[in-house]
């Protein structure tokens, strides 16, 4: 079975984020790249399927620019992934998930696969938009948010659970496909040492920024991010003094409603 | 029993600052993380140096003991209010006033909590190296009143090596302010440490200054299984052979730890073993040789094992913070805290598991192995009788092996009985005429670290 994974650099959860000094994006100095949230359950999950149907590969695919994209890369192959493709983001270019799409679209539809799985969603933009869009860029169906998905080498299709409103919808599908996954229902898994090392040697092949103009037509994104802001600091907790349990519960409500104007 | 009515008065009218008497909100400076628990009188969060100056005053002139209290996470009881005391909250005090890249310092309000203050000082390639397991938690003014450290404290030290300057109100109200913005001095006996580990019984921390190292360019975790019977005597020397590759990190969990904390936090460690966690220290251009030699040394130690690789090592620290807590959901209620030297440890891990085994008590293993310092975890009542014997007779032991009582956590109110064993008899009276000249009242979170009276095996305690 081919299997692709898409992944995307995000900045560690952990760096602390703030605007630039115009206040129309996301400051990168000193901000740590990683890959983390439902791109790293997407790429556990092609792994644990490559584990199941033996003669499986597994290629991982990320566009963005150098030098961040390269190293998840990395980290992806020292996971168990055996190949990754860098598809090329220029310096200086501000993609929107629309543009992603259609560049790692070029990029997947260089390899035969049968399933290409990817994040329900990244955790820095949370667009949601690559998945679907790849698979209408490719002319496959998609499915997501799966939070089950499984090979059933007898039928030769894949078992896939989605999460809808109050339950479960169970799928049997064939590939070629694209699956957007939830997050961490899987235990995403830590590199061995010696795949770490491995990792290093391996050659990443990479699409340049020219081709991907080539293929798919002149690429400029049709959105422009025009502010962005830190959420407002919280503001200091409020005690309420009280002696029994139902004058604190009244003083609350009281306060809902006439100072927070919470409740009507 | 709440303030008389004149000093809760008093109080008001003198200290600029929030005063908390409501029992109910008093409650959560009630007690730390040591299950001991006494409510105080009240809470005071002075709102500045001359508030507190007069807060300390007013302690003097009704009698009333105060404790300082940063995260009140401590362990054996440092910032458990004494009974009838007052807490001073410095988690407000959390400014960060200074931060000199050209002198690699940083002054701090004593209420920054130590993992903010690492993400702040992340724009400017610094960081202040010790990180407690608590360190979401506890604030810099207790990391330096306990002389807390955290794993990187193998290759970093103790907090003790990093406070540069501290400014504190001493127990008679006067301000005293020590240290040098240099990196050395030659001036007479180091008054700065003194204050560092003081456990908030001389001083109370206003402003500390700290020393920081420039962030590696790279660090990774690794995590190792080793076999539950490995000899630390022999293994550590060879593991840590030579200055490369760098380990900045050496950790042990028991595989019950380990096993533990995969339960507790879906850790993703290694199933079913004992572990090495490790940190190195890299640059881009030397981590792959540097990782290479890693290997090498591994399997030139002995360890057959297939090691993991934490990318981000803080991840692993993070993670390994919280294996008090996945005990405690197991039972846990008591961490101890010793160390010795290496040459001892194999004598140490034998000797912990006997007298766990001679009281009829569980116990867990896990500490910063590279610094010969082990946290056994007890499944004991910690306020029984019990817990008080194991106690004793872990601290009886890491002496007889020539290890220290309390390696990082503290004396508090749990080990007080017994640090005539650590500094002897004449040391006590050497600390004891510090504490009358810096605090004669004895308002300074009385009951903790001091004796109450010097105690030596043989005596109360035992
Ligand atoms: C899950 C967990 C993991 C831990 N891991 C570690 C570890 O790896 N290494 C380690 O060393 N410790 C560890 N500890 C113990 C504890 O976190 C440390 O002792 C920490 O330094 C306490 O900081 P704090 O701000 O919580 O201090 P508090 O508990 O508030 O106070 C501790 C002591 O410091 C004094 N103090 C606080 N603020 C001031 C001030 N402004 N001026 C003077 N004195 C003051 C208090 O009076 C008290 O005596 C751990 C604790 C927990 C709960």
């Amino acid at each position: 079975m081919e299997l692709l994974v898409l992944i995307k650099p995000v900045p560690d959860p952990d760096t602390r984020l703030r605007p630039n000094a115009a206040g129309t994006a996301l400051d990168t100095d000193g901000v740590k790249w990683v890959l983390t949230g439902y791109d790293e359950s997407a790429v556990e999950q092609a792994l644990l399927l490559k584990e199941s149907a033996p003669g499986s590969r597994v290629r991982a695919i990320a566009f963005g620019p150098a030098p961040r994209t390269e190293e998840i890369l990395r980290s992806a192959l020292a996971l168990g992934c055996d190949t990754a493709t860098w598809v090329e983001q220029p310096s200086g270019l501000v993609p929107d998930p629309m543009l992603s799409a259609n560049a790692l679209s070029w990029a997947c539809q260089k390899t035969p696969f049968d399933l290409l799985v990817v994040g329900k969603q990244a955790l820095d933009d949370e667009a949601g938009v690559v998945g679907p869009a790849v698979a209408e860029r490719l002319g496959v169906a998609d499915y997501g948010p799966v939070v089950d998905l499984r090979w059933d080498p007898a039928a030769g299709k894949f078992n896939l659970a989605r999460a809808v409103e109050g339950g479960l919808e169970r799928i049997t599908a064939s590939g070629p496909m694209v699956v957007c996954l939830q997050q961490a229902w899987n235990d995403p898994r830590t590199a061995k040492l010696q795949n770490v090392l491995k990792a290093r040697r391996t050659t990443i092949d990479k699409v340049s920024w020219a081709e991907v103009q080539a293929g798919v037509g002149p690429a400029v994104p049709g959105t422009r991010l025009t502010s962005f802001r830190l959420p407002p600091p919280r503001t200091g907790a409020k005690m309420i003094a009280f002696k029994t349990p139902e004058e604190a519960a009244q003083q609350l409500v009281r306060l809902l409603r006439e100072e927070a104007k919470t409740l009507p | 029993m709440p303030l008389p009515r004149d000093a809760s008065e008093a109080l008001r009218t003198e200290v600029a600052g929030t005063v908390t008497e409501d029992p109910d909100a008093l409650t959560r400076f009630a007690s730390d993380a040591s299950h001991m628990v006494q409510l105080p009188v009240a809470a005071v969060a002075p709102r500045d140096r001359e508030a507190l100056q007069r807060l300390v005053a007013w302690a003097r002139r009704w009698k009333i003991p105060l404790v300082a209290r940063g995260g009140g996470s401590s362990l054996d009881g440092e910032s458990v209010p004494p009974p009838g005391g007052v807490v001073v909250d410095f988690a407000g005090w959390n400014a960060i006033v200074e931060i000199s890249d050209a002198d690699r310092l940083v002054r701090v309000g004593p209420g920054v909590v130590n993992r903010d203050l690492h993400r702040i000082l992340a724009s400017h390639g610094l960081f202040f190296p010790p990180n407690p397991g608590s360190w979401t938690m506890s604030t810099i003014g207790g990391n330096a009143a306990t002389n807390a450290a955290g794993p990187r404290s193998f290759r970093y030290g103790s907090t003790r090596n990093w406070v540069r300057g501290l400014e504190a109100v001493l127990g008679t109200g006067e301000l005293l302010r020590v240290g040098h913005r240099t990196r050395k001095a030659s001036t007479g006996p180091d008054l700065l440490g003194f204050l560092v580990g003081s456990e908030g019984t001389l001083g109370m921390f206003t402003e500390v200054c700290l020393a920081l190292a420039p962030v590696p360019e790279r660090r990774v975790g690794l995590v190792l299984p080793v076999p539950d019977d490995l000899s630390f005597r022999r293994t550590l020397p060879r593991l840590l052979a030579s200055p490369a590759p760098a380990f900045s990190a050496v950790e042990y969990l028991d595989r019950a730890t380990a096993a533990a904390l995969n339960r507790f936090a879906s850790g993703r460690l290694p199933e079913d073993s004992a572990l090495l966690l490790t940190e190195l220290e890299s640059t881009a251009a030397d981590e792959e040789t540097d990782l290479e030699r890693v290997a090498r040394r591994f399997s030139e130690t002995g360890f057959t094992g297939e090691p993991v690789v934490y990318a981000d090592a803080d991840q692993l620290w993070t993670l390994r913070g919280q294996s008090g807590e996945a005990l405690e959901q197991e039972g846990v209620r008591i961490h101890e805290d010793v160390a010795v030297p290496w040459s001892r440890l194999d004598e140490l891990f034998e000797g912990t598991r006997a007298l766990a085994k001679r009281h009829d008590v569980l116990v867990r293993l896990f500490g910063h192995l590279g610094d010969g310092n082990l946290h056994p975890a007890f499944v004991v009542d910690p306020m029984s009788d019990r817990a008080r014997i194991v106690r004793r007779d872990l601290v009886l032991l890491a002496k007889r092996l020539g290890g220290t009582l309390s390696a990082e956590h503290g004396v508090g109110l749990l080990k007080a009985p017994y640090l005539a064993l650590e500094h002897g008899e004449v040391g006590v009276s050497v600390l004891e005429a510090i504490k009358r000249r810096c605090d004669p009242d004895g308002i300074l979170n009385p009951g903790k670290l001091y004796p109450a009276s010097p105690l030596v095996p043989g005596g109360a305690a035992s």
